[in-house]
């Protein structure tokens, strides 16, 4: 028998060979294709829960503060006891000196301002003297900070102590509206500049890039917790203090 | 039912296929099954052996159904991943080259019959009975057509092993054959 011979004996024969395979063939082909499936719809989860604990892990070593966590009970001046170095203890020191340096400065406030007016209105006194003769009769509504004016004048102007007096009283009379804001306004800065442990005004500076970051994560996010906040405080390194990912909201305690 | 199941053209159940539809996956299935066993029988040593390449051939047909542009037949397609899945099979069980010699005293388990009386089962066996590397090199050139470079290249070996391998095939078939007469005129005589 030639070579070719038995080659077309075997294609012919065997090339269009069929034979039923047992169900068996199809149950594992199926199964084998539905656990694809399944793995495939599986993985999409899976990959959400990885990404999210990447990001929590990611969010966690950045919320790890470079100091020691102060805790939010303490008191101020035990933190700066026990956890400031020297430098820093001055400096928090100040901070908290400050309110009481504006609060002076406020509480000396009517002074300059009476002063102010007193020179102004010495003018007019000078001017009006027949007319303040009856006023000094008046019982003058004198308030604390008129007092302070009284007191202050005699060390500066000794000239003239009378007519300083009427001065004051024509002040008083004439704006009786300056003296009736004066002590409100004092009334309202003082216990409002006392509590207070940061000086006012110093939010909306800008001293870091965290700040930076703040301001303008704002302006794009309006929620009570930004997708991502940094630390306000003037510290050279910024430190995130807050990430909210609609699903996840982290806060640090300030 | 049936009668309408078997109307669905290969492009339909293509179409449906890759939308993952699970029933037209099946009628696919069914739609090729028996002949890719055919298949898979002449590149095993026996019908268990077949099942599995047949299992691992169509597990991939599905996955690369994809890869399937329409350039030739599917059938042809399908048919050339059913030899790869085969021949991966001995790769994996490291059955590839053991070339087991058949000797004279295994003598095929067929009924003595004259060659013009020989059928496909029995072509079958005879094939099966090969070993591993011997049957593959005979399949690919003699039944799929391959050339010996090409088969060079699937198997994994030289042009020239091809051609030994080959050679040393025919020659066992040859000598098969033989038997089978010898023995079918010593039953007649």
């Amino acid at each position: 028998m030639q070579d070719n011979e038995l080659d077309h004996l075997f294609h012919s024969n065997l090339e269009g060979f069929e034979m039923e395979p047992s169900a068996k063939v199809w149950q594992n082909v199926d199964a084998e294709l539905q656990t694809g499936k399944r793995r495939r719809i599986v993985l999409v989860p899976f990959l959400s829960v990885a990404a999210s604990i990447i990001v929590l892990v990611t969010a966690g070593i950045l919320l790890i503060p470079h100091k020691t966590p102060v805790a939010h009970s303490q008191p101020i001046k035990d933190r700066i006891a026990e956890n400031n170095p020297p430098a820093k203890k001055a400096a928090v020191v100040a901070a908290i000196v400050k309110p009481q340096v504006t609060q002076t400065a406020i509480a000396a406030n009517p002074v300059n301002q009476s002063n102010r007016i007193r020179s102004v209105k010495k003018n007019i006194a000078v001017r009006q003297q027949p007319v303040a003769n009856t006023t000094i009769s008046q019982p003058s509504p004198v308030t604390p900070p008129v007092q302070l004016v009284i007191a202050d004048v005699p060390q500066k102007h000794d000239d003239n102590v009378q007519n300083v007096k009427i001065d004051t009283a024509v002040i008083a009379q004439t704006i009786p509206s300056v003296q009736t804001i004066k002590p409100a306004t004092i009334a309202s800065n003082i216990p409002a500049a006392a509590p207070a442990t940061k000086p006012a005004g110093k939010k909306h500076r800008i001293h870091s890039f965290g700040d930076m970051m703040n301001v303008v994560i704002a302006a794009v996010d309006k929620r009570k917790d930004k997708f991502i906040e940094f630390s306000d405080t003037d510290d050279d390194e910024s430190t995130i203090t807050g990430v909210n990912l609609g699903i996840v909201a982290l806060k640090k305690q300030n | 039912m049936m009668f309408l199941e078997h109307t669905y053209t290969t492009e339909d159940l293509l179409k449906r296929c890759r939308a993952g539809e699970r029933k037209a996956q099946e009628l696919l299935y069914k739609k090729f099954a028996s002949k890719m066993m055919g298949v898979c029988m002449r590149y095993a040593t026996d019908r268990m052996e077949a099942e599995d390449m047949l299992q691992n051939g169509f597990i991939r047909v599905f996955q690369k159904l994809d890869d399937f542009r329409g350039d030739g037949s599917f059938e042809g397609w399908v048919r050339r991943i059913m030899v790869h899945s085969s021949i991966e099979y001995y790769r994996k069980h490291h059955k590839m080259m053991q070339v087991v010699e058949i000797e004279e005293s295994n003598e095929p388990s067929v009924n003595p019959l004259a060659v013009a009386k020989l059928d496909a089962k029995d072509l079958m066996v005879l094939i099966q009975q090969l070993a591993p590397g011997y049957r593959i090199v005979f399949n690919l050139y003699a039944i799929e057509g391959y050339s010996h470079k090409e088969i060079g290249g699937i198997v994994g070996i030289s042009e020239g092993a091809s051609k030994s391998q080959l050679s040393r095939a025919r020659g066992i078939l040859k000598e098969q054959i033989a038997k089978m007469e010898r023995k079918n005129y010593e039953n007649a005589g």
